[in-house]
């Protein structure tokens, strides 16, 4: 009875409160622009329906995790009023059971946030059906969706929710409380999901708001299925909910009705004796208060302001929620830096500047931990701006004679001072983890990027916090409204909002890579700073005039007042913010959309629709062929600039005279095509500098096998900066382009299309798949930059620096202090080039083929410092080149080079002869892999490959080509690595590469003929690749690759198709193998291996008789998800093991042969040379199972050896 | 800052509420340096008088001047001058009393260090707190607390002081201490205690207002007030049975209980007999009378004629 009242009475009171309604607002908001913003456009482009059951659970754990946040109060307020407000006085000593008043207000409290939450289901209709989505996006309406929605997420994170956020408000008395233990809560189970494995999904375990298990799920299954309380759902449902009710019992036997006062000791006597009567009834005059100097004026007020800024920071640092959680989040920082040090699992070298970028993250940029950090700041912006007023303290402080300015500017500095704080934990939790790690902290470097760069970031973000508690001047609805203002900034892209002027402390991102420091990219930090200062400085006037002092609170009250308050110093304060604004904007407006072009995704988007509605219809025109390029290209790194000028050689290898010469020019910002000029009368009667289109028509036309050529000239000059900053190819130190930028091009480029289906629909082009079908005839006729050309350039550059470009270096000269360099190719190359120029330092190497008499030289230009890979490399390189000569055919040119680039990246590119080298490859230290694998060794290996597959066989432009590029890139090098290594390196190659397997996927996908993705192209194609060469044996795969090579040489049409592989791979095959190559590649079929029973006894001598009961099948899953169960009839290795030697996995083998298994269970026995520890179905895991773990079984003894 | 010719004019303030109370209506006072008693019931809306006075309201109309300066629109120059014990306040309970009373001290600008320790100390060595002074505020009685806060308000010497029922928690002894603490200070500023405690005014105040339902009801020096309405206060104990008839023959302005019995105070011009005896009138008899409405202006010469 007593229950029903509380909870009656809590209920109806927050019902009325205007905040409660406001938080269902914000989620019902949200959850609509999920759907519309988010969703919906997937759907277009054909993920999957915009209200399938999936996607609304998933805009469910979103809002669940907004809702966590921000509606923090509810809890809160429920479970501390009364002690807040001092009703506890009344309501304690109330006849009333602490599980009546508990249970009251906890039911009351979940009963308002399950209100709350079922915004998320009534905005997701609203956007729906009410939203002009499209039919074809949307499913049939299912009340099924939106009940386990509500019943599985919705629900019971209300009750996770508000369970948690009670039992800390009630057990702290604070209604605060809540909010913080949200953001606690949240920061202990991201550390925990670092320490959960990585793979698989356990480690959403520990997401308290749910988590959507749709990763395995097929497209089929996205659309339709229900998300259902199963597997790690389920576990993770239990576990918050187990984590819940222990905390609410906690909070059931911890609370008291006890005055937190009464806790503290009773104040000592009070002075009531007459002796102390009679002394304060005389002793007034007795002791006169001393005359003091008051004085009022700038001096007073900066001292004031010191000591207010002294007082609050150490409010702040001191409280639970300041020092101790601030060193908490920097030791998350430190610990988890180890894992995150890693390139593809690999740790990287604890380089000053690899730690720094994963130290310093933009406010705009979403990142857990940071996240959490401007969440804070939101936290204290709000303590500071309310401390007064809830100690009620602030009737004596607002009379007391200080200037409004110095009130706020006090806290801002205060707030100011501990993100300092914060800076410096995090650079010590760096610093440390870095020497740790074993590398050598530049002190210089952290102070710079988190004193300088970051912490204006952070201040600027403090000053809006502050500004929106000012002017909300409620608390809860502060945050709320603050934590919407960050949303904002950070997802504002998201809803195509992109120009970071109107992103509060946006600025392009800035790098820095020991490479190239900064390079051009901190140019427009600067200026974009200056700018958000401006209108920090503008928001403080505002703050200074809307300061809340006394007990006007109205809107109106305040506005008055802030009239009052505006006085001459106060406007031309204010002036000068707004001028700064003007004047900083206008110059960022000027450089990003006057000398550049502002394009937005959607305007880029707009400019490819156009460029095919135009001319897609001459793709099929017969255009003459470029057959060789001789340039003159001059580098200016220090100017940003660069100038070629060029010759083309273009030759009509068709059938018919060529009338017009289509030439595609560079729409890079900044680059200039000029002076184009045919060696023969031509006119220009298409110039389309905005899609970079032009139509010449030649006076006479060009017969079949005759030539002309083509003069051009470029420029480049960096101007300015764009929104996305500044333009970063050309650099005081790293340049690269390549001719792919810049260059002309002759004919239509496909690659220029929109891909996108959504963004095709919109701007009226015709439907297609954004990878063109494997069996579309006419895509197969298309393949980028494929001719075969002769390359020569000289190259200039400053003379400090090394230019590199692809051929044999004829000659080097230096002429008015600028360096020189003449290279030339001795074979032609496919047309795709690129120049650098840097300070290398240079590892060299050369091959000697054994036959051809053929010397390569190796040439590794790295970062200089960086010594161990390069070492590493110069000798993989050799022995890919030997492996690949032998088996594939000759390597065409005399050099091989790998060119490092300025990045924070790991990947390569590689173009003939000369392979692009992202920096952050040189920092990879395979010795401290923990896996024993050499990843710097099989990378060269795969991207030597290349130089055939991709550069000799040039793959068409469809579905399936990076089965014949990326693929047999990693089969290759898996035999370069068991020839030169041995069969340990490439068994830690192929568990490197079965890694993938354990992402969580769907299983859903086409044949891997028509691979598209960089599971089917890097993982599953090599391992099928090799599963083929253990069942008809490696040198027949490999003459079938030679063949398929053989069949399609450089330069030549057609281009070679997956298809085209699969038939030599047919030819290569026995009849009795042709099931397993037709499984392999032209279905999308999984086995499923199974040992269930191991067991062994001993014969005669040193032989045992093994028996293994075996379960398989086998079963074909289409693109939708469709599975289907295939009788399975396949010879499968046996596998049995001794044991294993301390510190080794495997013991040795004793028996390995394949067996026809067919499916269902069945019973092996073998004969066994010595005493089992293991047996395995399949344990070189060829067949794809991605269950793999169940493929062994210990063996166990029959009765005979029990005795032991 | 110099010194004004000192006093306290308040012409004409009405404040409204959202809520639509009239909390102050046409109020005109003239406070002189000295101590000032502004006595009323609880919601008669002496509070929001003196937080306009403090600078923590403003009036919808009316203009207030202390000396020179223009409360409303000068509220810097009048909080450089200003000490103010809100009714009801609370404190930082982790922080000393020391350690608070610095932090004021800084806000009030003591800007030296020597002279803010010299003051806090011979303040809370008034206050009675110095034994204290390093307790923390959480665990200070309600008296305490009262004292620190008379404490702040007294910081540097204020010019005007403003204390907003400042005894109602206050044990006997320490209500003594605080007044004489009070009486010492108003011998050069204007000190304005409201309070609904009669005493407070009658033992204190030269000079008081009553105030009820926004409106002052009378302006008056208390001897005087109490002078005028000698011979006009009667006295009758008699039984709670005979108070409504008793309340319908006679201008009843008080009535309480005396040891089980009802002790009656009349208003009238002459003996109204039937068992009245004379009384001396004190200043609850002025409140009583001015609050029934027998008592106002017209019987007080000097003050104001407009009220209502």
């Amino acid at each position: 009875m007593k229950l029903q009242t509380i909870f009656a009475l809590e209920f109806r009171y927050q019902l009325r409160r205007a905040t409660t309604w406001l938080y269902f607002g914000a989620l019902l908001v949200l959850a609509f622009l999920i759907i519309v913003a988010n969703y919906v456009p997937d759907a277009r482009d054909g993920y999957y329906l915009a209200n399938a059951p999936v996607v609304i659970a998933s805009v469910a754990v979103v809002c669940s995790g907004f809702w966590l946040v921000i509606g923090a109060s509810v809890a809160g307020e429920a479970a501390a009023r009364d002690v807040q407000t001092r009703m506890h006085l009344l309501t304690y000593p109330a006849p009333t059971s602490k599980a009546a008043y508990l249970g009251g207000r906890f039911g009351a409290a979940l009963a308002l946030n399950s209100l709350l939450l079922l915004a998320v289901p009534l905005g997701v209709m609203l956007a729906v059906y009410c939203a002009g989505v499209e039919d074809e996006v949307l499913g049939p309406f299912r009340l099924a969706t939106y009940l386990t929605t509500c019943c599985f997420f919705l629900l019971p994170n209300a009750l996770f929710g508000t369970a948690i956020q009670f039992s800390v408000a009630a057990l702290g008395r604070r209604a605060m409380g809540a909010y913080l233990g949200t953001i606690i809560l949240l920061a202990a189970t991201h550390l925990l999901g670092y320490v959960l494995p990585e793979a698989g999904e356990r480690r959403h375990l520990v997401d308290v708001m749910g988590f959507t298990p749709m990763t395995k799920w097929s497209t089929l299954e996205r659309n339709t299925r229900l998300v259902m309380l199963e597997g790690s759902f389920l576990l993770n449902r239990l576990l918050w909910l187990s984590t819940s009710l222990g905390l609410l019992a906690l909070t059931y036997f911890r609370f008291r009705f006890a005055l937190p006062e009464s806790r503290q000791q009773e104040p000592a006597s009070e002075p009531k004796s007459p002796v102390t009567l009679q002394a304060s009834l005389s002793g007034g005059t007795g002791e006169a208060r001393p005359l003091v100097r008051r004085t009022y004026g700038w001096a007073t007020q900066l001292h004031q302001l010191r000591f207010l800024t002294g007082q609050a920071f150490q409010q702040l640092v001191t409280s639970k929620a300041g020092l101790p959680l601030l060193a908490g989040l920097a030791l998350v920082f430190g610990l988890t830096l180890r894992g995150n040090l890693k390139g593809r699992g690999t740790p990287l070298l604890p380089r000053t500047d690899v730690v720094l970028h994963q130290l310093t993250v933009p406010l705009t940029d979403v990142e857990p931990l940071w996240m959490l950090v401007a969440l804070l700041t939101i936290f204290y912006a709000g303590e500071l701006v309310w401390r007064e007023r809830e100690a009620r303290l602030s009737d004596i402080g607002g009379a007391a004679p200080v200037p409004e300015w110095v009130l706020f500017c006090g806290r801002f500095l205060a707030l100011g001072l501990v993100l300092v704080v914060w800076l410096a934990l995090l650079m010590v939790a760096g610093v440390v983890a870095q020497v740790a790690l074993g590398g050598t902290p530049e002190i210089g470097l952290y102070l710079q990027m988190l004193f300088g760069l970051q912490l204006v970031d952070c201040l600027l973000f403090a000053l809006l916090a502050l500004l929106v508690h000012v002017l909300v001047n409620q608390k809860f609805v502060g945050h709320l409204v603050a934590l919407l203002a960050y949303g904002f900034i950070v997802f504002a892209p998201k809803l195509g909002i992109e120009h970071k002027l109107l992103l509060f402390g946006a600025s392009p991102l800035w790098t820095y890579t020991d490479m190239a420091g900064f390079g051009s990219t901190l140019a427009p930090w600067p200026w974009f700073k200056a700018y958000w200062v401006a209108w920090a400085l503008l928001l403080a006037v505002g703050a200074r005039l809307f300061w809340v002092r006394g007990r006007e609170e109205r809107p109106a009250a305040r506005l008055q007042l802030a009239r009052r308050r505006l006085t001459r110093s106060t406007v031309l304060f204010a002036g000068v913010a707004g001028a700064g604004i003007l004047l900083f904007g206008g110059f960022i407006f000027y450089n990003t959309n006057v000398l550049h072009d502002y394009t937005p995704a959607a305007k880029t988007a707009k400019q490819r629709a156009a460029y095919e509605l135009r001319y897609r219809r001459y793709r099929n025109r017969p255009q003459p062929q470029l057959t060789a390029v001789k340039l003159h290209v001059e580098i200016y790194p220090t100017q940003r600039a660069a100038a070629i000028q060029g010759t083309y050689l273009l030759v009509n290898h068709s059938p018919v005279p060529i009338d017009s010469v289509h030439v595609a020019t560079g729409t890079e910002m900044g680059v200039e095509t000029a002076a184009l000029a045919f060696d023969q009368p031509a006119k220009a009667v298409l110039v389309d500098a905005e899609q970079g289109y032009r139509i010449y028509a030649l006076a006479r036309p060009l017969p079949p096998g005759d030539s002309l050529r083509l003069r051009f000239r470029i420029t480049h000059r960096a101007r300015g900066f764009s929104n996305d900053g500044a333009d970063a190819l050309v650099l005081a130190n790293g340049t690269s382009f390549g001719n792919r930028e810049w260059l002309p091009v002759i004919g239509y480029q496909q690659y220029r299309e929109l891909d996108e289906a959504s963004a095709r629909k919109a701007y009226g082009l015709a439907p297609r798949p954004a990878t063109y079908s494997l069996y579309d005839t006419a895509a197969r006729r298309y393949a980028p930059f494929p001719g075969l050309i002769r390359f020569e350039a000289i190259v200039g550059t400053d003379a400090g620096q090394t230019a590199v470009a692809p051929g044999t270096l004829r000659r080097t000269w230096t002429n008015a202090g600028r360096r020189y360099f003449h290279y030339a190719t001795d074979a032609p190359i496919r047309n795709e080039y690129t120049f650098f120029s840097a300070h290398y330092a240079v590892q060299e190497g050369t091959w000697r083929g054994p036959e051809q008499k053929q010397d390569v030289a190796i040439q590794i230009y790295y970062p200089p410092g960086l010594t161990e890979n390069p070492v590493r490399m110069v000798r993989s390189a050799q022995a890919s080149l030997d492996y690949y000569s032998k088996q594939f055919g000759p390597y065409p040119h005399r050099q091989l080079r790998f060119v490092a680039q300025p990045s924070y990246g790991f990947g390569h590119h590689a173009s003939p002869i000369d392979i692009t080298a992202n920096e952050g490859f040189f920092l990879l230290n395979p010795k401290k892999d923990k896996r024993g694998f050499d990843l710097v060794t099989a990378v060269v290996a795969h991207e030597v490959a290349h130089q055939w597959w991709g550069n000799q066989l040039k793959q068409a432009y469809v579905e399936g080509a990076g089965l014949i590029s990326e693929s047999l890139a990693w089969y290759s090098a898996m035999g370069v690595v068991e020839n030169k290594y041995g069969p340990e390196p490439l068994r830690r190659l192929l568990s490197f590469l079965r890694e993938e397997n354990e992402t969580p996927r769907s299983r859903a996908a086409k044949p891997l003929l028509q691979a598209d993705d960089f599971y089917q192209n890097y993982r599953k194609g090599p391992l099928a690749l090799y599963a083929l060469s253990q069942y008809i044996g490696r040198d027949r795969v490999n003459g079938a690759l030679r063949q398929l090579l053989a069949h399609h040489r450089p330069g030549t049409r057609p281009f070679a198709t997956s298809l085209d592989l699969y038939q030599e791979l047919q030819t290569a095959t026995p009849d009795s193998l042709q099931p397993l190559l037709h499984d392999l590649f032209r279905t999308n079929t999984f086995w499923e291996l199974k040992t269930e029973t191991a067991t062994a006894k001993p014969l005669t001598g040193t032989r045992w008789q093994v028996t293994l009961t075996v379960q398989a099948s086998k079963l074909v899953v289409d693109s939708a998800g469709t599975e289907t169960k295939q009788p399975m009839k396949e010879w499968v290795e046996i596998g049995v093991f001794a044991a294993a030697p301390e510190s080794e996995e495997k013991g040795k083998l004793l028996y390995l042969q394949k067996h026809l298994i067919t499916s269902g269970q069945q019973s092996l026995t073998v004969t066994v040379p010595g005493k089992p520890a293991q047996a395995a179905i399949d344990p070189n895991y060829l067949l794809i199972d991605w269950n793999t773990l169940d493929n062994d079984k210990a063996v166990k003894m029959t009765s005979q050896v029990q005795s032991r | 800052m110099g010194k004004h010719p000192l006093g306290l004019f308040i012409r004409n303030v009405s404040k409204k509420y959202a809520n639509g109370v009239q909390a102050l209506h046409n109020v005109s006072l003239d406070i002189p340096p000295g101590m000032y008693g502004l006595l009323g019931p609880n919601g008669a809306g002496k509070s929001t008088l003196m937080r306009t006075l403090a600078t923590l309201q403003e009036p919808d109309a009316g203009e207030i001047h202390l000396g020179d300066i223009d409360v409303v629109n000068q509220k810097e120059a009048v909080r450089q001058t200003l000490g103010y014990l809100p009714q009801e306040f609370g404190v930082y309970p982790k922080a000393s009393a020391e350690e608070l009373l610095d932090y004021f001290a800084v806000l009030k600008g003591l800007t030296n260090r020597a002279e803010r320790r010299a003051t806090t100390e011979a303040l809370l060595r008034q206050t009675n707190l110095w034994d204290k002074r390093k307790q923390k505020l959480g665990g200070y009685s309600g008296g305490m607390k009262q004292r620190f806060g008379v404490a702040v308000a007294l910081l540097g010497n204020p010019q005007l002081l403003i204390v907003d029922e400042p005894t109602a928690g206050l044990d006997p002894a320490e209500r003594v201490r605080f007044l004489n603490l009070l009486s010492e200070l108003g011998e050069n500023s204007v000190v304005i205690l409201s309070t609904h405690i009669v005493e407070d005014v009658a033992e204190l105040c030269t000079r008081m207002a009553i105030i009820n339902k926004g409106q002052i009801l009378l302006e008056a020096q208390p001897l005087e007030a109490v002078a005028a309405l000698k011979g006009y206060i009667w006295r009758k104990l008699t039984d709670k049975s005979a108070l409504p008839a008793l309340e319908q023959e006679h201008q009843i302005i008080s009535a309480k209980l005396l040891s089980g019995r009802t002790l009656v105070h009349a208003y009238s011009p002459e003996r109204p007999g039937n068992g009245f005896d004379a009384v001396e009138p004190d200043l609850e008899d002025v409140y009583f009378s001015t609050m029934a409405g027998c008592f106002g202006p017209t019987g007080q010469q000097q003050a104001e004629g407009q009220a209502r």
